[in-house]
Order: structure tokens, then C-alpha cells, then sequence
């Protein structure tokens, strides 16, 4: 439709204009005015069903709202577009295309594997449980629950994401090889209340000092508390006590940095203020926060800036965390693998609790404060604040070398040659 | 009546001890579970009511730290 008018450019068509529609929502009690609306042709196509309330989404021009108006039955409510709360996340995600088997990777542990593969050492998860699964073959006997009646269940589903990272095994059935899969596993469930990990640190020191884990221990912790320890001191905490009395038996203890690095309060990029606090920032301890795939943690939206800031409420002579691990991708929760953005600085604190295992099977007479170390001198350093990601990215295959086994035997670590 | 768990470090051993004696000689939560540490001067109480809490402050004595039981964040 329209017509030819001349210009002084030439003969032109001129269409003439639609006028402009609205989108709008219109409700109405009257059923017989909802039946009508129904099947006008102002009628936007729903996308399911009717669902029994008398509202249709029809697009109008002013005209017709004006006649709609008239109506005075109907109640016109004009579409609005809602905000997102959060930037949009791009759609092929990098996570989402991603494993742990691409984690392993990352960190160097395939390397590290054609040296060791963990066997020997015991990894305690002091968790919600352990599901009993095909990658989990090695259970340790020495597995207790004070709370529960088995140790080899997990409703939640956490502790089991944990032991996968640090000791699942593809040769038994697992999907993916965690860090150190042919490591024991020690299922430590509890409710996480404080009194019951102080009955299980008991538990695990009690069999530590009778001669239990003669290949080593290594603890590993991915829980903590949300804030500062305004109520107790440091050396008054019956945990920190514990944790001290452990390290000086000789067991290691991996704790997760905690993700409380909080995007409503504080910049995502920011590298303060502190918020890893309590036992989780002792110098006994390896403190480990999470990087993405890029190796950042102070990338908004992304949520592993949200990994806790150091330099530690307790620590003293280093700052926290002491290093950082990939965690994203598809990985084992409860029965299930699920693609996750990231597994928090949960999935990070197995990843060094494996590392341990590694360097504990090819020497268990390793001190917690050599494996400390190890693991500190031999992470790749990253361009960021050591109050983000510590010494850096850990690598499986540069802490054997550095604990002398490998291409560069016989590294000082320690003030001596290990 | 509503109860709660306190894990109480004390600076000894010998002050420890002594605060369990008390403890079971006590009416009211003489019987309630001590899970007592071999190898901290630390002592978990299990199931003591609410109210109860400032006497038991009493029998620790001031050196003592009394924490009630907390539970943990879960870092996934």
C-alpha cells in the first residue's frame, strides 16, 4: 500500500506509517469481556496454556487503549522490563564447558602422577559425609561419625565434592581422578558444630599418637566461621590448641581460605579487608583461596571473587591464604556431577589436602611446616595481591621437583636438603 | 528447657580436672556428658541448661575461656 508523490530527487513511494503499538497487560473480572479479549486480535500468542487467571497480554495503539479505557471494566497495566539483579552472565561460559579433569590439569597433577600417585597417606575429610561410591575404594577403617551412624553417607552432598577432589579414582569407577587417587580416604562426619570437629580432631590425634597413619595424615578442613573471633582469643580456642597439638604429631592440616569476600560491600577487585578469620588463618595451617579459569579472583561477576582476603585474623608470621587452586567445571556433588561456576574455596582445599598426600608418599617423614612450605615455594606466582592468591596457583609437578623428586632433585626446603 | 554445649579451655590441666570434680558433684548438671581431652586442657560439656551458663562461668573460674558450641559454615 501507499502512493507515488513527486520530489525534487525523483518520484518516491510513501508508505504510510503503522501507527505505534504498546504492549500491555489487560485484566478484567468480566468473563465475558476476558472471552472477547481472548480471542482478539490484539492478542499476543501465550506461551502455555491458560492458567486461570483472566489476564492477556495484547499488543495496542493508543486508540485502542483509549477505547479499552472506555470499557471501565479492564485494567491495563503497560509491560515493563525488570532489571537483572546481577550482570549477565555470558552464555557459553567457560565452567560450563569444563571438568575436573581440565582442573587436574591445570594445576599440574597428570604430570605429577607419572612420579606418584598418593598411595600411602591417609586424607581425613572432615566434612558431611562421604557417599559410598565406586572411586572411593580406599576407605580408611579409622573413619568415625560421633553424630551419625555411618561416616560413609552424605546427605549434603559437600564432603563427598571434597573427597573426589582430593582422592577420587578413575581406576575404580570415578569419572575423574581427584589430586591424589590412590590415597586413602577418611570420612570424618559431622553436623559441623564446633564440639563435634573438636571430638574428631581428638578422634584423628588420639590414633596418630597410638602409631594409626605410619605413610602420614593430612586434614582437610572446607568450612569455617563467617566472622571475626570477637569472643575468644587465639591461643584460648580449644580448636587452634588442638590443630597445634596435631601439626606437632606431625599431621597437616588444609583448611579452606572461606568465601566471604562479600561483592555487596566490598569491590570485587578490592584485595581488603581481611575475611579469613579464625583457625582457617593459622600459620599451622595451609590457607587455600580459589582462582577461575583465568587464574583471577577479582573478576565481578564471576563468583570466585568472592574468595576470602588475607592477611589472616590469627596469622602471624605469614600473610593469607598461602596459595590458591582452580576450582570450576563439572564436578562430583553427592551422587551427581554438576557443571558449577566454581566449587568455592571448598573445592580448593582438597586440591592442596591431595598435593600433601603426593608429597607425603614419596617422603611421609615430611614435617607440616615441609609441606607447608613446598607448597608455598612451589606455586606460580600470579599477577596479583598476596592477600588475593598468596604465593600463587599451586602445581603438583614443580612441588615434587622442589621436594626432590623429579628433574631437579635435592631443592633446599626447610634450611636442608629434602 | 532449652540446653547447650560448651567446649571450655582452661590454662592447666590441674584446672581442668578440677572443673570436672565440681562438675559431678554438682545437683543440677552432675551427670551431664564431659568429653575431656587428652591431650589440651580442653573440656566439652554436653547438654547444659541455658540459665546455667553464668554458674558454670563460676565454676570455671576466670582464667577459663567458655565458648557455647557453634556451628560451621559449609566454604562451597
Amino acid at each position: 500500500m501507499g502512493k507515488y508523490v513527486e520530489t525534487n530527487v525523483g518520484i518516491v513511494r510513501v508508505r504510510r506509517l503503522r501507527p505505534e503499538k504498546r504492549r500491555v497487560l489487560l485484566h478484567t473480572n468480566n468473563t465475558r469481556r476476558y472471552e472477547r479479549l481472548r480471542r482478539s486480535p490484539w492478542r499476543v500468542p501465550p506461551f502455555t496454556r491458560p492458567l486461570g487467571v483472566p489476564t492477556v497480554v495484547a499488543e495496542v495503539t493508543d486508540e485502542q487503549l483509549r477505547q479499552i479505557h472506555d470499557w471501565g471494566d479492564v485494567e491495563v497495566t503497560l509491560d515493563t522490563q525488570f532489571a537483572l539483579t546481577a550482570s549477565a552472565v555470558p552464555s557459553a561460559a567457560p565452567w560450563q564447558t569444563k571438568t575436573q579433569a581440565d582442573v587436574m590439569r591445570h594445576i599440574n597433577a597428570h604430570r605429577a602422577w607419572t612420579i606418584t600417585r598418593g598411595a600411602g597417606p591417609v586424607i581425613a575429610v572432615i566434612d558431611t559425609g562421604v557417599n559410598v561410591l565406586p572411586e572411593f575404594r580406599r576407605r580408611s577403617a579409622w573413619s568415625r561419625s560421633f553424630v551419625y551412624r555411618s561416616p560413609w553417607s552424605d546427605a549434603i552432598g559437600h564432603g563427598t565434592m571434597c573427597a573426589a577432589i582430593a582422592c577420587g579414582s578413575a581406576a575404580h569407577g570415578g569419572r575423574y581422578d581427584g589430586v591424589a587417587p590412590e590415597a586413602d580416604l577418611l570420612s570424618a562426619r559431622c553436623e559441623l558444630r564446633l564440639s563435634e570437629v573438636h571430638n574428631l580432631l581428638e578422634h584423628l590425634l588420639g590414633l596418630r599418637r597410638d602409631g594409626a597413619f605410619p605413610k602420614g595424615l593430612v586434614v582437610c578442613m572446607s568450612f569455617g566461621v563467617p566472622a571475626a573471633q570477637t569472643a575468644v582469643t587465639r591461643a584460648a580456642y580449644p580448636l587452634t590448641r588442638l590443630i597445634q597439638a596435631a601439626t606437632a604429631a606431625g599431621v597437616v592440616f588444609v583448611c579452606s581460605a572461606g568465601n566471604y569476600h562479600d561483592h555487596h560491600t566490598h569491590t570485587p577487585s578490592a584485595d581488603r579487608p581481611n575475611s579469613i578469620w579464625g583457625v582457617n588463618s593459622l600459620d599451622d595451617v595451609i590457607s587455600v583461596g580459589a582462582v577461575d579459569w583465568d587464574e583471577t579472583n577479582q573478576r565481578y561477576p564471576w563468583s570466585h571473587a568472592e574468595s576470602s582476603r588475607g592477611p589472616g585474623e590469627w596469622a602471624s608470621t605469614v600473610t593469607k591464604p598461602d596459595v590458591v587452586a582452580p576450582t570450576y567445571g563439572e564436578v562430583l556433588y553427592g551422587r551427581s556431577y554438576e557443571h558449577r561456576e566454581w566449587w568455592g574455596t571448598s573445592g580448593a582445599a582438597p586440591q592442596v589436602a591431595g598435593l600433601a598426600a603426593l608429597l607425603l608418599s614419596i617422603n611421609p617423614s615430611f614435617t607440616p611446616a615441609q609441606i607447608l612450605q613446598i607448597t608455598r615455594q612451589s606455586a606460580r606466582r600470579l599477577n596479583a595481591p598476596k592477600t588475593c592468591v598468596g604465593e600463587g596457583i599451586i602445581d603438583c609437578e614443580a612441588a615434587l621437583r622442589v621436594a626432590g623428586v623429579g628433574s631437579a632433585r635435592g631443592k633446599a626446603v626447610g634450611g636442608g636438603t629434602v | 528447657m532449652s540446653t547447650e554445649n560448651y567446649i571450655i579451655s582452661f590454662p592447666s590441666y590441674e584446672a581442668r580436672d578440677a572443673f570436672c570434680q565440681a562438675v559431678r558433684n554438682h545437683p543440677e548438671y552432675g551427670k551431664a556428658p564431659l568429653d575431656v581431652s587428652r591431650f589440651v586442657p580442653t573440656v566439652v560439656i554436653h547438654d547444659v541448661p541455658a540459665a546455667e551458663r553464668s554458674h558454670l562461668e563460676a565454676l570455671a573460674g576466670d582464667d577459663a575461656s567458655i565458648l557455647p558450641d557453634e556451628t560451621f559454615a559449609l566454604h562451597d
